[in-house]
């Protein structure tokens, strides 16, 4: 005879599944979709309302180095396929410069490294699993610290703390990043390589790959020599307030 | 030992000596790489069709002050200690010296003196 499951039965299995789902929800929340053409993302509305959008240009320098320094190589390995925006706050001079939100994807199978091999092996599951997370993710969710380093008639440049998270393989870890911006204003120098007012942001910083799971034990990464668990990654992104799928139909 | 027989394993020496010297000084002066690579030409072609760099028109803004250029990937030709793949890019100091060596090893080897006496 089937014995009714007694209360504690269901509601303990139950209850550890919401948490499961609610911890699963928390460690990787939605990432904004692409547009049609796929050449930057879709601005969510609360964010487009914040201030100033400027987009990612992909396609032209690089945009993201990845710096592995280990005994037997010094591995770099670089992408400019980076999709996606920056809000800026509109008003005075530090305002402008005040970082609302924000969110990038780089898509893991356009990192190369210059060893057709090794870019496989970084989109297998053992590394990166691009099949099951494509893009490494940087949400930005504000800024602190500007200061004004550089100023003239044509640009401004900015030194400030960018403030938000980064998503590799699942994993989401929030960061603080020193940063250089750039603001340049639409002239007839930039018109004619690029439409809309620029930005320049430029910045680097380590992650370990043991903090996003990318690997479980340090000791034997280290022993092989191969790569090391301390990663840089040098960025030097340049937007536009006009998208890249407006300067197409332009 | 016979005169010809020396003399024969006097030049493998040699010759396993001149190709380990030589793999090392290729690794060397193509930068020392851990891994062999090649130039690649799919991708040349694809950075001379993108769109002009705008790296340029931030020149002088103070953009780069804080950590300067950003380093590239080269693209070329580099000898490396192991080897990176099974094809092309399975030669290397490793695939190189470990033939070498063998043939180092049997010159030097005393087998083959003994059936000689």
């Amino acid at each position: 005879m089937l014995r009714p499951l007694n209360r504690r039965g269901t509601i303990v299995p139950v209850l550890g599944a919401l948490v499961l789902a609610g911890a699963a929800w928390a460690a990787a929340p939605e990432k904004a979709a692409r547009t049609e053409r796929g050449s930057t993302l879709v601005v969510p509305s609360a964010h487009a309302s914040m201030g100033r959008v400027y987009y990612a240009l992909p396609g032209r320098d690089a945009q993201v180095t990845f710096i592995s320094d280990a005994p037997v190589e010094h591995i770099k390995g670089t992408s400019n396929r980076v999709v996606g925006y920056l809000v800026l706050g509109e008003g005075d001079a530090v305002e402008s410069v005040a970082v609302k939100g924000g969110e990038f994807h780089l898509p893991v199978a356009s990192i190369d490294t210059g060893i057709p091999l090794r870019d496989e092996h970084l989109q297998e599951e053992r590394w990166l699993n691009a099949s099951a997370h494509p893009d490494i993710v940087f949400r930005v969710t504000g800024s602190r610290d500007a200061r004004l380093t550089r100023e003239s008639e044509a640009f401004s440049t900015h030194s400030v703390t960018l403030l938000g998270s980064m998503e590799v393989k699942g994993v989401v870890r929030e960061i603080a990043i020193p940063a250089t911006v750039t603001m340049m204003p639409e002239s007839e120098m930039t018109r004619g390589r690029a439409p809309g007012d620029l930005l320049g942001v430029r910045a680097k910083f380590e992650v370990l790959l043991t903090d996003y799971g990318v690997v479980q034990d340090e000791a034997a990464l280290e022993s092989s020599g191969k790569i090391s668990n301390e990663i840089v990654l040098d960025v030097a992104l340049f937007l536009a307030t006009v998208s890249p799928d407006e300067a197409r139909r332009r | 030992m016979r005169r010809t027989e020396m003399l024969a394993r006097i030049v493998i020496a040699v010759c396993a000596v001149g190709v380990l010297v030589q793999a090392v000084a290729l690794w060397r002066a193509t930068g020392g790489a851990g891994f062999t690579r090649y130039f690649d030409e799919a991708r040349a072609a694809r950075e001379a069709a993108q769109e002009p760099s705008l790296s340029d028109l931030f020149e002088g803004t103070g953009l780069d002050d804080a950590h300067g250029k950003m380093e590239a990937v080269e693209n070329r030709f580099a000898l490396g200690l192991l080897p990176s793949g099974p094809d092309k890019h399975a030669v290397s100091v490793l695939t190189l010296a470990l033939p070498s060596l063998l043939a180092l090893g049997v010159a030097a080897s005393p087998w083959g003196r003994r059936r000689a006496r």
